[in-house]
């Protein structure tokens, strides 16, 4: 937290430095009587930064610049005003105490620098791209957004958290080709929910929509979610791909806390990290199969996440050799036991009292079987093997197949869809649903916007 | 050391800075203080108190009579010209310091100024004056 004092600031040129220092992460204390307080009490001094204009009665503008540099010798002191008839000259006023002299608002990017320097905690500027699924005119995000700007190697603030978004910046967004946008670090809990609210919206289909519409912009949305992890190269930097999908997966967590079942899921997220080993499947897994039920519109994302969470869990019971072992080399016993664990994953389950649904229960049970009926434990018939279960077993071997492990190739994730389309264990239906996020020539990450704000010339697409 | 009972003689055209230095030089010790806003009010302040002012600090930079002049005008009098004289400005460069020598000051502070620096100015002061 920033503790601020504006001494005698015009209230436009407060506002702009009030901009720059962020309402929420910032204290003011905006009153002359303060100042006068610490004359007779510098020992009171503990603020973080003073920005300061010529609007004390009594007091020229070098004598608040030298005082108040006698009482805080390393604070940083700005000197800030709209114009220079109260004798703006920045070199007395640097010598008089004052860090240094802005003429606001012309020199607000340099004051924003110079605080920048000056405020380490400003300073955690860092920003995370991310990928915007929805950016509407007259809706205000709750986070700020950022774009880069290349010609100039900046980035810029492009909407503050909180207010409305103009209908031109929305559409200047969209034509001058912003490929990402990004949210500051520490506001990142809040694009999590934000973006969760929305797949929720999207899922439960909002007024006028045709089922068909509904389905085309589930898929674009998560295609926008998942572009960069969907278009990454066999050689991607292993940690971004990490982080990429810990980030989506933060996604879909904000989304679980927006249903019935947030608690339970939560509970077992907690469990499964103190346990460490194959948390990353499991996350992965139910992040993948939440996600690809909102594009695809087969089960519900929520019952999914918690499949992908449990579907495993069997596995506790398997000899940890025989989990090692090349499945090629296992015995005949141990290739049965293996095959058993979605029935041991039901087994704890209920053990555990666990209160899943039965079509949970259902999904866990069958994602390993096919729909030639080769599959296992129980060989079900192509019409027993619920749609939903499929695509809790693409999501499984999808995240097997892109992961990396050693000795082994990874495959892109168009790759992998591919070979998994190739297995032929789940309904050819279900893929081609799947399919259109997986499309290579709209991998770029485009922002989706609602039909009405796409400007008639759609070149901002290419 | 200067007694407590110094009488000091604060000049700056900035009240705030005033404040400052008087609010330091209680923390050292002192309490009697007597201020003035320029250099012509100091040399009437200075010339009018029953009780004989012990040091003077003052600024350099103010309107009318100057923190220099006012060093000059009190060296140059038989009954000032050993007088503590202290300046305390933000003018630090070697110049005005040497210009400030050959007038005869006997400290000199730079703002922003801190107890130490005063307190090591007076002591150094004293011991002039004590010859």
């Amino acid at each position: 937290m920033l503790l601020v004092l504006f001494i005698g600031v015009d209230p436009k040129v407060a506002q702009i430095a009030l901009d720059i220092l962020k309402p929420d992460d910032a204290k003011y204390v905006d009153n002359d009587e303060e100042f006068f307080r610490l004359l007779d009490h510098p020992e009171d001094w503990k603020y973080d930064v003073v920005i300061a204009g010529p609007l004390v009665a009594e007091l020229a503008v070098i004598e608040i610049g030298q005082s108040l540099r006698t009482i805080a010798s390393s604070t940083p002191i700005y000197f800030c005003h709209h114009s220079r008839d109260a004798g703006f000259e920045r070199n007395t006023f640097i010598k008089n105490g004052f860090s240094d002299a802005f003429l606001l608002p012309f020199e607000a990017a340099p004051l924003r620098e110079a605080l920048e320097d000056a405020l380490p905690q400003l300073n955690d500027k860092a920003l995370r791209p991310v990928r915007m699924i929805d950016i509407s005119a007259g809706h205000a995000l709750p986070f700020d957004l950022y774009i880069f700007l290349p010609l100039n190697q900046k980035y810029i603030q492009y909407s503050r958290a909180g207010h409305p978004i103009e209908r031109e910046r929305v559409a200047k967004l969209l034509n001058h080709h912003v490929g990402s946008v990004f949210v500051p670090q520490k506001q990142m809990q809040k694009f999590f929910e934000y973006t969760a609210l929305k797949l929720k919206e999207l899922n439960a289909g909002d007024g006028g929509l045709s089922e068909t519409e509904k389905r085309i912009r589930a898929q674009s949305a998560i295609r926008n979610l998942l572009s960069d992890i969907l278009s990454s190269s066999p050689s991607a930097d292993f940690n971004e791909g990490k982080q990429l999908l810990a980030e989506a997966g933060e996604i879909v967590k904000a989304f679980m806390q927006m249903s019935g079942v947030g608690e339970l899921y939560n509970k077992v997220l907690a469990i499964l990290n103190e346990s460490g080993d194959s948390y990353s499947h499991l996350m992965n897994v139910s992040t993948f199969a939440a996600l690809f039920s909102i594009a695809t519109g087969i089960g519900e994302p929520e019952e999914l996440a918690l499949a992908g969470l449990f579907h495993d869990l069997g596995l506790s019971v398997i000899p940890h050799e025989t989990q090692v072992k090349d499945p090629d080399q296992w015995t005949d016993d141990e290739r049965r036991a293996y095959q058993l664990h979605p029935e041991f994953s039901l087994r704890l389950i209920k053990e555990k009292k666990v209160a899943l649904s039965s079509n949970i229960q259902t999904m866990i049970l069958q994602h390993h079987e096919r729909i030639d009926g080769k599959g296992y434990p129980k060989q079900i018939e192509s019409h027993r093997f619920r749609k939903d279960a499929q695509l809790l077993a693409v999501a499984d071997r999808f995240d097997e197949l892109t992961q990396v492990k050693p000795g082994q190739m990874r495959v892109t994730p168009l790759e992998a869809i591919q070979r998994i389309q190739a297995e032929g264990a789940v309904d050819s239906d279900v893929i081609e649903r799947l399919a259109p996020i997986f499309e290579p020539s709209v991998l770029n990450g485009k922002i989706q916007t609602h039909p009405d704000q796409q400007p008639a010339d759609s070149s901002w697409h290419e | 050391m200067f007694a407590a009972d110094t009488r000091f003689l604060i000049v700056d055209d900035m009240m705030a800075m005033r404040r400052l230095m008087i609010r330091a030089l209680k923390e050292l010790g002192y309490s009697d203080f007597l201020e003035a806003a320029d250099g012509a009010q100091a040399w009437e302040a200075l010339i009018s108190s029953k009780i004989s002012v012990g040091v003077i600090l003052a600024d350099w930079i103010m309107p009318n009579s100057n923190g220099l002049d006012l060093l000059k005008r009190i060296r140059s009098s038989e009954r000032f010209q050993d007088l503590p004289f202290i300046l305390v400005t933000v003018e630090s460069n070697a110049e005005q310091v040497a210009k400030a020598k050959k007038a005869g000051v006997t400290g000199y502070i730079v703002k922003p100024f801190d107890l130490e620096a005063i307190k090591a100015n007076l002591a150094t002061a004293y011991k002039k004056a004590a010859g």
